[in-house]
């Protein structure tokens, strides 16, 4: 996937896993107290004398790659393009499709003039070139506090290839990441003029793409280190 | 949010599309639905509302607002006509005083009598029913009616149960005090927690739960309904705080619109006066001193169309807006000036207004187009070299494993591990600390794959966490084939790279986990950078492993750094090489680099390489033997330049009181 969006013309970036409240939350417009914030099950880090510390020193592991975004965006001006991969951890039971901690690649486009057309293409381009089909990608209305307007991204079936099938429920798409144009607060955040610029951003969970592609079932395959499983890529 | 299809057909005059088309629809303009399944006569559509919409849209109402948008029908409002009784004025009965208007904008407040209790009608329980709530008795059901009808939470308090002044009073918590609840529950709250109550006690958690004190029960003949709305933020702050979540705390998390809340109150009373013959006494007690002030957001219609991508027409846009009760206060060319309604507090900048209209007109109507922008690339050093890396071990034979970032408490005390970063809500015993080492679960990956596998050889590229800094360990082990098989993979990835300057010192530090007599401290470029070996014989046993596997832990990112791809060509001689063998025998624990290494430094340009052909030993001694390769770039070496080098070779490794040179 690095590869791909290489050959896009986006560099890869990287960063810490354990985050601060304010990099993870505040930064990407999660307002406090609100259960917004509780969308994503958080890892909290011990610290002593936790409730008097500001969030840029609470300290949690990150719960999703976004927070490279603002990490980045504070350090770098627009243009920008940018991919940011890297492991993510969220405080929930695992199961075949769950698991406590996967990897994410974040994607971040800021420039003049960048639309939801742009968004598109980026999209469609890079699941056509893993998936070595034509995929369509179909957008839905979602929520996401650092993005407006938010979409949830379908994609068409892979096993069906659009057609219907048990695995796409009939329907011939499957949901396969969450992106949208960056929200305003979170470019001024970063010290940003959201009148001279936009962007679009998204998240995609690699663990699983790489199951619709080699067909896995359970996602923590990924991470028992049996043998039988990894000889097999 | 669990959502009755017949319910949501009951707004409409037309007939509903299909509950599984109207999910789809639904999917994809709004919220999306799971596959909506049959029950009874009916059908339960799961919303899954957004926390921005779950102000206006956590309720039949507001899913029903939504279809009418999509499908373009007309929405038929609910009846709230009420008729008061004028002889009995409210403000004789009961008075009302809200002390922080911050944290309750609005309070409303009537006065109901002639109350039968009993059980509702059926068609009021299969609605609750279907909605996850147990029907009580017509009154408590009708408050939670009407919250699932209009989103609006509203309260019910037994009249003849308040205390003698009739006076409610909305307040913070003057001190901790205890709380009996509905149901029975004790509960205790803190300061700053609002609260309902009357000149003596409490009456509820304000936006919560209702108190025992003025429960309604079989008696009640009077009651006051209350319909108020309570500052999001505030409740969502008490409700962890006293760790309590209803149906009510979950609405008033979010902001809701303040129109709603005395519509609300005139649905729940018109719905008691016509099911059950009510009276409402005249007049509603309304405390709302900040009238809230729609925002007024300017529209610019080009912007619309560029960051969407699309190029829909004023009218168009105009249209959209109408239908969702957008006010459009000015127009200016490409500018519109628009008033959302008070219902969408959600709607506070530009990009609402255009995520609105876009999900309306259609986001399939949107066609990809590439961007053009000519962006800087820069190529990601770290990940090249780890895919170096990890390319050449993949054809060495290794298997690449990923563990978990989390280490479990009894691992730590097993590999005697200090200084953990620890999780402050792990999930299980599991996740309990960050690893600050991959050996612990490189090790288990061997145990386990031993029930599958006699020779595996795995490693691993993973970040460890210790208290200062986060940092990239590559870590790897073999079950079967040896320290010299492991040391030489290590070594030809490293070559790989570039990097010769290898050097491996016994291992004296007091390690936590490796055995100090068996493993070695490996050296790049004389900088520290890991250690080769073996495994304590106390966490071999405490993990029963029967096997001894040999492992390796390096720091990756000084790899990195004296990583290379540059390559120097160096010439090859055109003359002869000669080979001479000898044979060294040495204890048995000292490193068989060192006799290398003292071979070496007797003539580093006439030495061309060494090869370490032999080892044969017992328990307190090791015979080593070497084909030593001479050659010259300039001459052919005589028998007498090579006799002499021989002899200086034996005098170097003499000087060593322990070493004895095969003669």
């Amino acid at each position: 996937m690095e590869d791909i969006f290489q050959l896009m013309g986006f560099s890869i970036i990287e960063g810490p896993d354990i985050e601060d409240e304010w990099h993870n939350f505040d930064a990407l417009n999660f307002p406090e107290n609100h259960p917004a914030r509780e969308m994503q099950d958080t890892f909290f880090i011990k610290q002593k004398n936790k409730e008097i510390l500001p969030n840029i020193e609470k300290l949690v592991l990150r719960t999703h790659t976004s927070n490279l975004q603002t990490r980045y965006m504070e350090k770098n001006n627009p243009p920008l393009k940018i991919i940011a991969p890297g492991r993510v951890y969220r405080s929930e039971a695992t199961d075949a499709s769950h698991e406590v901690c996967f990897y994410q690649i974040e994607g971040l486009l800021v420039d003049k003039n960048v639309s939801v057309a742009n968004l598109k293409f980026t999209l469609e381009k890079f699941l056509q070139d893993f998936f070595k089909f034509s995929v369509k990608v179909r957008l839905r209305p979602s929520f996401f506090p650092f993005v407006e307007p938010g979409f949830e991204v379908d994609m068409t079936c892979t096993i069906c290839e659009g057609k219907g099938c048990s695995f796409c429920s009939q329907s011939g798409w499957i949901e396969i990441l969450g992106a949208g144009m960056v929200h305003p607060n979170v470019l001024k955040n970063c010290g940003l003029n959201p009148n001279n610029w936009t962007g679009f951003a998204f998240g995609i969970s690699i663990d699983r793409l790489a199951m619709m592609k080699y067909k896995i079932d359970d996602i923590r395959w990924f991470h028992k280190g049996d043998l039988r499983f990894l000889k097999q890529f | 949010m669990i959502i009755s299809y017949n319910w949501l057909n009951s707004f409409f005059k037309e007939r509903l599309p299909k509950a599984e088309e109207l999910a789809d629809k639904l999917t994809l303009q709004a919220f999306e639905n799971e596959k909506p399944f049959k029950d009874g006569d009916d059908f339960v559509m799961e919303v899954g509302v957004t926390p921005d919409r779950a102000g206006d849209a956590a309720c039949h109402f507001g899913i029903a607002r939504e279809c009418s948008y999509i499908l373009d029908y007309k929405l038929e409002d609910v009846n709230i006509n009420i008729k008061e009784d004028s002889k009995n004025k409210i403000d004789k009965y009961l008075s009302v005083v809200v002390k922080d208007a911050e944290a309750c904008p609005r309070y409303t407040a009537r006065v109901l009598t002639g109350i039968k209790i009993q059980e509702s009608p059926d068609w009021i329980k299969q609605r609750l029913k279907i909605c996850g709530i147990s029907p009580i008795n017509n009154v408590v059901d009708i408050t939670n009616y009407v919250m699932l009808e209009l989103g609006q939470p509203l309260h019910a308090f037994d009249y003849e149960k308040l205390s003698e002044d009739k006076k409610i009073v909305v307040d913070f918590s003057k001190q901790k005090e205890q709380i009996s609840l509905l149901g029975g529950n004790k509960i205790d709250v803190y300061k700053d927690t609002l609260l309902i109550k009357d000149n003596k006690f409490p009456l509820a958690i304000a936006g919560i739960k209702g108190g025992k004190r003025a429960e309604i029960g079989e008696k009640t003949k009077a009651i006051v309904l209350e319909s108020a709305n309570f500052n999001h933020a505030l409740i969502s702050k008490t409700t962890r705080k006293i760790k309590l979540k209803t149906d009510s705390s979950f609405i008033f998390e979010h902001e809701i619109d303040t129109e709603l809340t005395l519509k609300a109150i005139d649905r729940a009373s018109h719905l008691l006066q016509e099911l059950y013959g009510a009276k409402v006494l005249e007049g509603v007690i309304d405390i709302y001193p900040n009238k809230f002030k729609n925002p007024r957001i300017r529209l610019d219609l080009e912007y619309v169309n560029r960051l969407l991508g699309l190029e829909i027409k004023k009218t168009e846009v105009k249209k959209i807006l109408n239908k969702l009760d957008f006010k459009i206060i000015k127009e200016h060319d490409q500018y519109l000036f628009v008033e959302p309604p008070t219902y969408r507090r959600d709607i506070t900048i530009e990009e609402n207004i255009i995520e609105e209209i876009g999900r309306i007109y259609g986001y399939d109507k949107i066609k990809a187009k590439e961007y053009i922008g000519g962006i800087p690339f820069n190529r990601n050093f770290n990940v090249f070299w780890q895919n170096e890396f990890k390319n050449n071990l993949k054809e060495l034979g290794f298997t690449e494993v990923y563990n978990y970032s989390f280490i479990s408490g009894e691992e730590k005390k097993i590999f005697k591990l200090e200084k953990l970063i620890e999780i402050e809500n792990p999930l299980n015993v599991n996740s309990e600390y960050l690893r600050d080492s991959l050996i612990p679960q490189i090790a288990n990956n061997i145990k386990y794959n031993l029930k599958y596998y006699k020779d595996i050889n795995i490693y691993e590229i993973g970040k460890v966490f210790k208290k200062e800094n986060e940092e990239l360990k590559f870590a790897g082990a073999t079950s079967k084939q040896g320290y010299l098989y492991l040391k030489g993979i290590l070594e030809e990835v490293l070559n790989d790279v570039f990097i010769t300057d290898i050097e491996y010192i016994p291992n004296k530090k007091n390690n936590q986990f490796w055995h100090k007599g068996k493993s070695a401290i490996l050296k790049i470029n004389q900088k520290e950078v890991g250690v080769i070996g073996h495994l304590s014989s106390y966490v071999l046993d405490k993990l029963e492993l029967k096997i001894d596997p040999v492992f390796f832990e390096l720091d990756f990112s000084l790899i990195q750094k004296y990583s290379s791809e540059r390559n120097e060509y160096r010439p090859i001689s055109n003359h002869p090489a000669a080979i001479r063998d000898l044979s060294v025998i040495i204890p048995f624990n000292e490193p068989s680099g060192l006799v290398l290494e003292e071979i070496y430094n007797t003539d580093l340009n006439l030495i061309q390489d060494i090869e370490l052909f032999d080892i044969y030993e017992n328990s307190n001694k090791k015979s080593l033997s070497f084909h030593i390769i001479f050659q010259s770039q300039d001459r052919v070496l005589s028998k007498e330049e090579l006799n002499d080098l021989q002899n200086k070779i034996i005098s170097n490794l003499e000087k060593h009181p322990e070493w004895e040179v095969k003669k």
